[in-house]
């Protein structure tokens, strides 16, 4: 990967990235620091990385790096998610779209990730697998888990309305 | 096939677009021909996120140049003429002989043992041999024994002088000494063939004061003078045993600078075997070794 490269991948890709990390985590400055350190990553090992799979090797990097950074800060997570039970009392009537991302936050990280992946990036069962290091029939069960979870959560809301 | 069992898989599938195009038309047709499945295929359909517009903030940050514009324009030169002033404070040194603290004690504690148990050998060394004359003032020395074991030790003996000599020299603590003084005296009997008059009496004065203190049988020590005099040479020699005569010459100082560890063994053995309470009678037992009586 040359340097004309990689600040083509840095044009076409950055933002896709960043979007899924944000989403998954909340949080700008933490996923700006993720997706700076994939991309950092990526030009030491430029070698092995050509531009038709730098898509994937960002988001393979920033997927990892995204849930190594979970686990470190579970524990906030955890508190951030009380607080978010804590909304849902006072729920309010809000449309579909706020809901579906009210919905999503629910989910676990990896949960998350299969949908954003999916939704956002319309990456196919096999490049989310590879991605998040699971069988493309794992993705598939679990994402449709993930997809029925939000299914009931929006189906719940409706019914309040 | 798509079955009422099954269908929300299929279902599910169309919304991820894992479907071909032959199989999302078979999806529709059934969701036509089964209208009460309709809100719950359209339900999963809008369970989709839809993509946001979101940009990077400072993504040209990311670029290769820009980062190496920022390395250019905010790069320190290191300053050559910074020093440290003093490294051989840094230096790491290992020094020849290191003990650890419990170690240079220890060490300090032998050397101080060493030289203290080498000058004692020393000093026992230079004692000066004992004249025929100083046997007298030996046998003045307070460790007497019991009038008893004195009489016992005198009325076995078949040579009386040289028993009762040799007997009170046991008692003392300078055998050393004594044996010498004995040993010189028996050098000067054989030489000259007779008794010198300072042999005579310096042993006439010891059994005089052996008697005094002793209570020695008056006849006996009368006899061992008598027989003293007539016979001086075998009644000494008669007690100088190869054996007894070999222990007196090793008891005396050797020349030999060699001989020093060999002295010291000797004087550690005769310490061990110094003090010997034996009731109320102190016995003293000086070196181990045993002298051989005829009776």
């Amino acid at each position: 990967m040359t340097e004309r490269e990689f600040n083509t991948c840095v044009d076409e890709h950055a933002d896709g990235v960043y979007r899924f990390i944000l989403k998954n985590l909340q949080h700008e400055e933490d996923a700006r620091d993720i997706v700076q350190s994939a991309f950092e990553k990526m030009w030491i090992n430029r070698d092995k990385v050509v531009s038709a799979t730098s898509k994937s090797y960002l988001f393979t990097v920033a997927y990892h790096q995204m849930i190594d950074h979970i686990r470190k800060n579970s524990r906030i997570e955890l508190k951030e998610s009380f607080a978010e039970d804590a909304k849902m009392e006072r729920r309010e009537n809000l449309n579909l779209k706020k809901e579906l991302e009210k919905a999503l936050q629910q989910l676990t990280p990896l949960q998350k990730s299969l949908i954003l992946l999916k939704d956002y990036e319309g990456y196919s069962y096999e490049e989310i697998g590879k991605i998040t290091s699971l069988n493309s029939s794992q993705v598939k069960v679990y994402l449709h888990r993930a997809r029925l979870q939000l299914k009931a959560y929006v189906g719940k809301v409706e019914n309040i309305i | 096939m798509i079955t009422k069992q099954n269908y929300e898989s299929w279902f599910l599938l169309y919304a991820d677009n894992e479907l071909s195009a032959s199989e999302q038309e078979l999806v529709l047709n059934f969701v036509s021909l089964h209208p009460e499945l309709k809100t719950e295929f359209d339900v999963i359909q809008q369970v989709k996120l839809i993509p946001e517009e979101v940009t990077m903030p400072n993504k040209s940050s990311l670029k290769l140049d820009e980062l190496k514009m920022l390395e250019t324009i905010y790069r320190f030169e290191p300053d050559q003429n910074i020093i440290y002033p003093n490294k051989q404070e840094l230096y790491r040194k290992t020094p020849v002989f290191s003990f650890p603290l419990m170690g240079r004690w220890a060490v300090a504690a032998s050397i101080v043992l060493l030289v203290g148990l080498f000058w004692w050998i020393q000093q026992q060394e230079s004692i000066e041999p004992m004249t025929v004359k100083e046997i007298a003032t030996v046998s003045e020395s307070p460790l007497i024994p019991a009038k008893e074991s004195v009489n016992q030790e005198l009325s076995n003996v078949d040579q009386p002088i040289a028993k009762s000599l040799i007997s009170r020299v046991r008692t003392t603590k300078k055998i050393e000494e004594t044996s010498r003084s004995i040993n010189q005296s028996l050098m000067v009997v054989q030489e000259d063939n007779l008794i010198s008059d300072e042999v005579q009496v310096g042993l006439t004065g010891s059994i005089d004061r052996i008697q005094g203190q002793s209570n020695f049988t008056k006849e006996v020590l009368d006899a061992a003078t008598d027989r003293m005099k007539a016979e001086p040479i075998q009644a000494v020699a008669a007690t100088s045993s190869p054996n007894m005569e070999a222990l007196l010459r090793a008891s005396l100082p050797e020349e030999n600078e060699g001989s020093l560890f060999k002295g010291l063994i000797r004087k550690i053995s005769r310490k061990v075997l110094h003090e010997n309470d034996d009731g109320d009678a102190k016995v003293i037992q000086v070196a181990n070794f045993h002298i051989h009586v005829k009776n």
